[in-house]
C-alpha cells in the first residue's frame, strides 16, 4: 500500500505486464481501515486468486475487476498511461512488492514482515539507548 | 514577568500529551505482537535486551528466528506464563508524566512511548510506477498480473495513518503527535531541552536506562 499520485510524464506498460489500477485515478481512492489487512492476524487466511477467478473476473466485468468493493482497471501490456509517483517510507512492513503465484498462500510475506518488524524495533532500540 | 499566556499554553500541552499518551499506550500496551518479539529477544539475549546491543547478536536473532518460531511463542501464551510475568513485572514500574495524579504511565508504557514516537520520525521515500514495473519486469520474464494498491488521495487524506499500518489499529492525531514529537520529543541535548526546562515528561532517557537496568534484575528469577 502506497501513497500516490499522477505525474505528467507517461510510459508504455512493460510487454509481459497486465497492470491493473484503480478505476479513480487522480481522485479520492481513500484506503479505509475495514480493507487493510492486518499481516499477523489476518493473512494467513488469504489466497491469492486463482488463475481462472482473476481471468473470470475481468470477462465478467468487462475490463475491470473489484477488489474489496474498489474497481479496478486490467490494462494490456503496450498501453500508455500516465506513471504514478508512490511515496513510502522506509521501515513500513507492509510496503513493497510482493510476488506471489496464482492460489499461493499467504498473501503477505508474513516471515519477511516479522523480521522487517523485529530488525526496525531493535535499531530503534538502540539508537534510543 | 509573569507570564500567563505561556503557562496556558504549557498547560494545554501537557494536558493534550497525557491525554495523547493515555489513549494510545492504552493501546500500544496489548500489543501483544511487541510483547512476544520483545520476549523473545529477551529469551535469546537476556544480557542485551535492555543495556547494550550487540549488533551481532541482533542480526543472528533475526536470521534465526522465523515464522513458526513466532506463532509456536504465541501459542504457548496460554499455557506458558512467562510472556505475562515479564509483561507484568516491566508494568509494575510507574513513572509520573505529569499532573493529575491518575496519569500514570508505567516504565512499560515508556518504553512503548520512545519505540513509537521515534517511530514515526521516518525517511520518505518516493518511487515512480514506471520504475517500479521495469524493475518486476526484469524479474520475470513470464506474464505477469501487477496489481496497484495505492491510496491515491495523497497521505495527509488518507484515514489510515502509519501507526495503524505498522501495529494494527491506533487511530491517533497525526497533526498533533508531530507537534508533540517536534516540541518534546526531538531533541539532541537533553540538558537544553523542553523536556528539561518544561516537565511535560518527567523523566529522560538516562533515568529510563537506571529503570530498565533494575528491571532487568527483578525479572531475572522468572525466565
Amino acid at each position: 500500500m502506497y501513497h500516490g499520485g499522477l505525474i505528467e510524464e507517461t510510459f508504455i506498460i512493460p510487454a509481459n505486464i497486465i497492470l491493473i489500477l484503480s478505476d479513480c485515478c487522480g481522485s479520492g481512492n481513500y484506503a479505509k481501515q475495514t480493507v487493510w489487512y492486518k499481516p499477523f492476524t489476518e493473512l494467513d487466511l488469504l489466497n491469492t486468486p486463482t488463475k481462472f477467478d482473476i481471468i473470470d473476473d475481468i470477462r465478467e466485468g468487462n475490463g475491470k475487476i473489484n477488489i474489496d468493493g474498489q474497481k479496478y482497471n486490467v490494462l494490456k501490456p503496450g498501453s500508455n498511461i500516465c506513471d504514478f509517483e508512490l511515496e513510502t517510507f522506509k521501515d513500513n512492513f507492509a510496503t513493497g512488492h510482493h510476488i506471489k503465484k496464482f492460489d499461493d498462500t499467504p498473501f503477505y510475506d508474513t516471515e519477511l514482515i516479522l523480521k522487517n518488524k523485529i530488525k526496525f524495533i531493535l535499531r530503534k532500540l538502540k539508537e534510543i539507548v | 514577568m509573569y507570564d500567563s499566556t505561556s503557562e496556558n499554553s504549557h498547560n494545554i500541552i501537557i494536558s493534550n500529551s497525557n491525554q495523547y499518551s493515555k489513549d494510545n499506550f492504552n493501546y500500544l500496551s496489548k500489543s501483544i505482537d511487541i510483547q512476544i518479539l520483545l520476549y523473545m529477544f529477551y529469551i535469546n539475549y537476556p544480557e542485551i535486551l535492555y543495556t547494550k546491543y550487540d549488533l551481532n547478536n541482533i542480526y543472528n536473532f533475526i536470521s534465526n528466528i522465523d515464522y513458526e518460531q513466532f506463532k509456536y511463542f504465541k501459542l504457548n501464551i496460554m499455557t506458558d506464563n512467562c510472556l505475562k510475568l515479564f509483561i507484568n513485572e516491566i508494568k509494575k514500574y510507574k513513572i509520573n508524566i505529569g499532573m493529575p495524579a491518575n496519569d500514570i504511565l508505567t516504565n512499560y508504557n515508556i518504553l512503548l512511548f520512545l519505540f513509537f514516537n521515534k517511530l514515526i520520525k521516518k525517511d520518505i521515500e518516493k518511487i515512480k510506477l514506471l520504475d517500479k514495473l521495469n524493475e518486476i519486469n526484469k524479474t520475470i520474464n513470464k506474464p505477469t498480473f501487477v496489481i496497484l494498491y495505492a491510496c491515491q488521495g495523497g497521505k495527509s487524506m488518507c484515514i489510515i495513518n502509519d501507526f495503524y499500518r505498522r501495529f494494527q489499529g491506533i487511530d491517533d492525531d497525526t497533526d498533533f503527535i508531530n507537534k508533540f514529537i517536534k516540541d518534546i520529543i526531538d531533541i539532541k541535548n537533553p540538558d537544553a531541552s523542553i523536556l528539561y526546562n518544561t516537565p511535560i515528561i518527567s523523566i529522560n532517557i538516562y533515568s529510563v536506562i537506571n529503570l530498565i537496568d533494575d528491571i532487568k534484575k527483578r525479572i531475572q528469577h522468572l525466565i
